[in-house]
Formats: structure tokens, sequence, C-alpha cells
């Protein structure tokens, strides 16, 4: 996508270039959780345990969410949980902001 | 009807009071933070999927609230997530940066993302929350010395955050945050190899008479040049026969035309340079004398590329020549040309260190991280030895800062402290203590000299030690 907006861009038509340039800026943010695998540390700093890891870890393999790269397993980050580190919800709370991991008003209502 | 079991709650009722409660709506359990901004205000509801880590965030949520309340805060307006500020650091400041530089950035800020989350607002930071990132990544097993360069990240992009031409940040956080390691807990200090150890690696690599051999003289002339010029391993294995001036005459560099060789000089190439810097350096003796026998494998493998560490196998004769069996020159077909790979020296490395025994038995100690960046520490501090001065190298090995040298570098030796302790002489200390019996008298004619005192002053010490 990016390369077709280069060449939009080199045939004179920037806005169309510029166009693709935010769809794929966007399709890149939208979809990074997704396309991103992280190391068995990062997963461990995101808040799982290794025996949730050990435990899932077959399941997701099977469905390509698993991987071992050079005797390390990586894992795709959508599949593993996140939860907000306790001192930011504080935070959020004392600065009256919406906490990271809460669900949209409408859907809980 | 839901049904609602109260978790708990903060605050005084009238005043700031937030309720944290599990609620069952339509089949599905949700914990909830609820509350009112003011006394007659509707109720501000938020809500997770209930799990044991929501009820965690919901309480502490629910306590920020209650916090907010008590202070009469109004809400704030949002502003950047942590990922925004990376990105505007990295836009900033990343142009001058070396591929390395920015990989490591990208690896050490990932983990403070992996940690908070990347869509999480940046002045939600605090120094509670490093606290706890940085306990996360003890019980992670993240080292020591990572977790101080991943908290030194994190600081210095909130730095840049809160600069007044920025404006990313109205202040910055952790502008006061202090890494504090637990007692007991130490930074790994990397090692050089020291001159005793570099002797006995050398004196094996001759015992094994390794320059004649076709698998050991790559290892014998990378430690000779390594542990004498002291380049960085990228350099050192990327160093091209172009950029190496072995004879008695200044030449010009064939491709690079600004660049002139002294003689018996190298020219480290800004390409493989960890900072891009380019300079020349003359070869030391060891230098020059690793480089020739290198030069002398090369002639015989016939080997015609730029390497100096050409990859083993790479460019050997093909079967035409007759010195080689064709599935060797095959092999050497099916082999891309490009100089050997660090981990292939760092093994031969880890397998010299564990034939270079001592007269005890014992091999030469390999410590992680070591490798060949322990030869660059040792040439600082031969350099260091000889000269006496930081500056000098500093210059030797092509490092800018003299505080980096200083501190990385130049490692504490063993042998010049036993030097040290071995000069150190008190001065015009007696021979001898000749009173050994404390209840003795002094005589008159006892006119040895006494350091610091009078002759007459110690024959009264003596005597007022006798009458006690």
């Amino acid at each position: 996508m990016r390369s077709d907006a280069a060449a939009l861009r080199r045939n004179g038509d920037a806005r169309g270039a510029q166009l693709l340039d935010d769809w794929a800026r966007r399709w890149d943010a939208a979809t990074e959780d997704h396309r991103v695998f992280v190391s068995e540390t990062d997963a461990l700093l995101a808040g799982t345990t290794r025996a949730y890891l050990a435990r899932n870890r077959a399941g997701w393999a099977t469905r390509g969410d698993a991987r071992v790269v050079k005797r390390q397993w990586y894992y795709r980050r959508s599949v593993l949980p996140a939860p907000t580190p306790a001192s930011i919800a504080r935070e959020a709370g004392r600065q009256g902001l919406r906490p990271p991991a809460a669900v949209p008003a409408t859907e809980a209502a | 009807m839901a049904d609602r079991k109260r978790i708990t709650s903060y605050g005084r009722r009238g005043r700031n009071l937030v309720r944290v409660f599990a609620e069952t709506v339509g089949g599905r359990r949700y914990v909830r933070a609820q509350w009112s901004e003011a006394p007659g205000q509707p109720l501000v509801t938020e809500s997770w999927p209930h799990s044991a880590a929501a009820v965690k965030e919901a309480r502490a949520f629910a306590e920020g609230v209650a916090d907010r309340l008590a202070a009469g805060g109004a809400p704030p307006p949002p502003d950047r997530t942590v990922r925004e500020l990376a990105d505007a650091y990295v836009l900033a400041e990343g142009e001058a940066w070396a591929p390395a530089t920015r990989t490591n950035f990208r690896w050490r800020w990932g983990r403070f993302e992996a940690f908070l989350g990347r869509h999480t607002l940046a002045r939600l930071v605090t120094t509670a929350t490093l606290d706890e990132w940085r306990a996360t990544m003890q019980r992670a097993g993240v080292a020591t010395n990572q977790r101080a360069l991943a908290v030194g990240i994190v600081k210095a992009v909130f730095r840049f955050a809160a600069q007044p031409n920025r404006k990313l940040l109205a202040t910055n956080p952790l502008a006061d945050y202090r890494v504090k390691l637990a007692k007991g807990e130490k930074r790994a200090e990397v090692p050089e190899w020291t001159p005793a150890e570099v002797r006995r690696q050398r004196a094996q690599l001759a015992a094994e008479r390794a320059y004649r051999r076709r698998r050991g003289w790559r290892l014998a002339a990378a430690v000779d040049v390594a542990a004498t010029q002291g380049p960085r391993q990228g350099a050192l294995f990327h160093l091209q026969w172009a950029d190496v001036n072995l004879s008695g005459a200044t030449v010009r560099h064939p491709t690079a035309a600004d660049v002139v060789l002294p003689p018996r000089s190298v020219w480290w190439n800004p390409a493989h340079d960890k900072l891009g810097a380019e300079r020349v350096q003359p070869l030391s003796r060891a230098a020059v004398r690793a480089l020739r026998l290198a030069r002398v494998w090369r002639a015989r493998d016939d080997y015609r590329g730029p390497w100096v560490f050409y990859r083993p196998g790479a460019g050997l004769r093909d079967a035409g020549t007759g010195a080689h069996s064709a599935r060797a020159a095959a092999r050497a077909a099916a082999k891309p040309d490009g100089p050997v790979t660090y981990q292939t020296v760092l093994s031969a490395l880890q397998a010299l260190c564990r034939r270079a025994v001592d007269a005890d038995g014992r091999p030469v100690r390999w410590v992680k991280g070591r490798g060949f960046h322990g030869y660059r520490k040792h040439a600082a501090g031969e350099v260091h030895r000889l000269t006496g001065s930081e500056r000098a190298a500093a210059d030797w090995i092509g490092d800018k800062s003299i505080g980096v040298v200083r501190t990385h570098y130049l490692k504490k030796r063993a042998e010049e402290q036993r030097a040290v302790a071995e000069g150190l002489v008190l001065p015009d200390a007696p021979a001898a203590p000749a009173v050994a019996n404390r209840n003795a008298t002094a005589t008159t004619n006892d006119t040895r000299p006494r350091r610091g005192k009078a002759t007459g002053a110690q024959v009264t010490t003596n005597h007022e030690v006798s009458s006690r």
C-alpha cells in the first residue's frame, strides 16, 4: 500500500498518496496487536504468569498464536491478557480519566 | 433485577464516596466503580468484565477517584499516550542514532509498553508506576543492568516531553526518580580479559600452532588484533583488506578517496562502526604480524573476496586447481562470501578458554557478555597502563567520552593493585621493633630516630609506658 502511495506521489497525485498513507498508518496501528509477537519475558511483563502461558501454549501454537524462534517462545500480543497496573488505574481515578481497561459504558449498561 | 454484591468503598458518604461492587446483568458479570462528581449530580459508573485483575484495577481506580473528589479536582482533558511520546522522541532525537541504538531503544521501550499498554496516557505514569514496573521486571527475570537501562530510557523520554519548548507534558513526574537497588543486588560488571588471561590464551594458541591451522588462524589473528587495537566486534569482523596498509609507504584508500593510510595502519570503516565514526589507527606489531599471517592464508585459500576474516570455506580453490576435492569446491561455491559470523568466533573463543588451563588444571573463566568486547577493555587498560592517560586510552579505542572509558573500560587490575601494595613503603620505617617488652624501661642511650617526634620526647613516652 505504501509503495502504491509512493507511485501515486511520483505521478503527481499527492492527495491520493496521502489517503493511501493514512490508510496504511491506520491499518498498521489497528492490527499491531495481531501482528506483533512478544517474547516470554515481555508476556510476563504484560501481567501473565508462566503457568498461564504453559497452560495455553499448545492451543495457541495450533492456532498460530505462539511459535518458537531459536528455542524461545513468542506469543501473539492479541491473545495475551493485558491487565492495567494498579498505579495507572489509581492515577486515572485521581485525574478524572477513564480507566484504560474499562468496557464502554453502553456495553455494560 | 441485577444481582449486586459489594466489594469495597472509598471516601465518605455525601462527600467523596466511591463504591466498588460486582453486578450481573443479562447473564454477564461485571465489576463496577460508581460515584457522583458532586452532591446531587447523577452517578458515574465505570465497568470491567469481572476477573481478579479487573477487581484489582477497579479498586485502585476507585481509590484514585476518591482522592480526586476529596481534593475537589475537576476532570482534565486527555493528552498524549506513551507511544506518542516515544514516537515524538524518536522523531526529534533518533536521526543521529546508530541503528543499534535505535534497536535498543525500541526493545527497552517495548518492555515499558508491554507493562502498561501503548494506549496508556503519559500523564498517568508516576514514580509508583516505575516502582511497579521494576518489580515486575525483577519477577520476570530481567537482569539488573537491563532494568536500570530500561528505566533510564523512560526517564529520558519523559524529560524530553516535559521540556518547555516541547509541551508534550505539563510536568515531568519522573524528574526525581532514582533507581535504588535492593540490598544484596548488584549490577553485573562485565570484566575485561586481564593481561594474565590474554597471556594464557595466546600461549595456548601458540602451543596449538593455531596460525598454521586452517580452522585456527582466524581466532588467533582476531585475538591479536582485538587485544592490541581494541576495535568493536562489528568493525573487527568487517575489516577488509582495502582498509589495511601493511606496507612501509603511505597509500590512498582504493575506494574511499579522501582516506590516506600511513605506513602500517588501519582504517576503521564508519559503515561498520556503532556510532558511524571513522578513524585511522596505527597498527601494533602484534596486529601487523597477525594480519600478515592472515594474508598468507588468503593466498593459500586463493580467496578473492574483500574480507580479512572471511567465512570458513568461502572462496576455497575450485576443483580445477587440484588443491581440494570436488565436494569441497561445491561446498565453497554454495557458501556465499562474507565475513565470519561473530557466533562462530565466539564459540571458538569459548572452546579456547576451556583448553587454556593453568598449572592447577583450571580453565580461563568464561564470563557471559565478555567475548570480544573484553579485548576492547583490555586494550584500553593496556594503553592506560603504558601512558597513565585516560584520554590516550579513549583515543586509542576511538571512544569520544573519557567518562565512559573510565567507568566501563578501565578496570581495576589485580596485578596493578599488587604492584601498588608492594610500592607502598612507609617513609623512614624502623627495621624492627627494638622494645619487645612493654615493661622494660627505655635507656637514655637509645638514640634511634623516632618517626614524627624528637628522640627525647620518645624517651619520655617510653618512660610513661613503663610507669603504667
